[in-house]
């Protein structure tokens, strides 16, 4: 199982770099590990191979599409906040009062066209001066003189 | 896929196990780990991402690829994960789930005390000993595989031993007093 049992010892190999008191160390540790490895087997290549072979196999590619659409929901989360975010401060400029509301009915269109109406200057202004300055023209019907204009109790009552 | 044409794919399959067993050090003796890591050299030799020079044997170069797969981000976010899943489960935290390899060596119990020895050690000790120890490689090829100078891969490989060592003593010490 272990590279250690399938090769002859190697010119050059770590076993020729062992000094005496080394030996038995390594010995130990080879023991144990050889063991851990007995007791377990891996997967068979051709196994591990088919499957990062085939395509969508592997644990990467199985895991792409995930990341994937993690990805595009990141992104779309982040534009919606910006967009939103930039709404804001033009609310808060005052300058696109239109733009806020966007009213979804006509109820709230309503409401809104009213509240902007008694918003207006114009609508609160009394206008003093310019009903002081109205002056009205002279009546032209003639009427009759008061001197010779003589009615009678009755004619006045109807 | 693009093709790798200087990997031979019956040395590659002579390789497999030893591959495996390679894996299954990195991955912490998790077999699950170790045949993902495995899967995932794979399909890097597939695709062409992992291209082998022939600058070195192409057991090295292996061993050099599947521990960075092993090491990558990734993957310690995941064990991370595994961790805090296994945290949760409250499982007994000897590892002695079907998935742990290295629990299994526990009937043995001379191999049980080097093995736990040997977990106790830091990853590069770990590595370097498994490496000359059990693979047989010259401590340049370990470096080699662990992308690190000679130089740092022998002081690894002097502490590893000498940490080894002490352990062992000490654990025979305690058991026999």
């Amino acid at each position: 199982m272990s590279g250690h049992e399938n090769r002859s010892a190697q010119p050059g190999s770590g076993s020729d770099e062992l000094r005496g008191d080394d030996r038995d160390l390594a010995a130990a540790l080879r023991a144990a590990l050889a063991s851990r490895d007995r007791s377990v087997r891996s997967a068979r290549f051709a196994e591990l191979w088919s499957q990062v072979g085939r395509p969508g196999g592997g644990f990467a590619s199985r895991w792409r599409p995930a990341f994937a659409a993690g990805a595009l929901l990141v992104v779309l989360a982040g534009l919606t906040w910006t967009l939103t975010d930039r709404t804001g401060h033009r609310d808060a400029d005052g300058s696109t009062v239109a733009s806020r509301a966007q009213p979804a009915n006509e109820k709230a269109r309503a409401d809104l066209a009213l509240a902007r109406e008694l918003s207006s200057p114009d609508y609160w202004r009394v206008p003093t001066d310019e009903l002081l300055a109205f002056a009205a023209p002279p009546l032209s019907a003639d009427l009759p003189s008061a001197r010779g204009f003589d009615v009678s109790l009755e004619e006045s009552l109807l | 896929m693009r093709h790798n044409p200087l990997i031979d794919l019956r040395e590659l399959e002579q390789l497999h196990d030893q591959c495996f067993s390679w894996a299954l050090t990195c991955s912490r003796g998790r077999r699950n780990e170790a045949e993902e890591v495995l899967q995932m050299t794979y399909l890097a030799i597939l695709e062409g991402r992992a291209r082998f020079a022939a600058t070195s044997s192409l057991r090295t170069w292996l061993f050099a690829v599947i521990r960075n797969h092993a090491r990558s981000r990734w993957r310690r976010a995941r064990h991370a994960l595994a961790t805090l899943v296994h945290l949760a489960s409250f499982a007994p935290a000897d590892g002695s789930g079907t998935d742990d390899a290295e629990g299994q060596v526990q009937r043995d119990e001379q191999s049980r005390r080097v093995m736990n020895a040997w977990r106790a050690l830091p990853v590069r000790q770990r590595e370097v000993l498994d490496l000359v120890f059990y693979r047989d490689l010259p401590i340049a090829e370990a470096a080699q595989v662990l992308g690190i100078a000679v130089g740092t891969a022998r002081v690894h490989y002097e502490r590893g031993k000498a940490a080894l060592r002490r352990s062992l003593r000490a654990g025979r010490i305690a058991e026999e007093s």
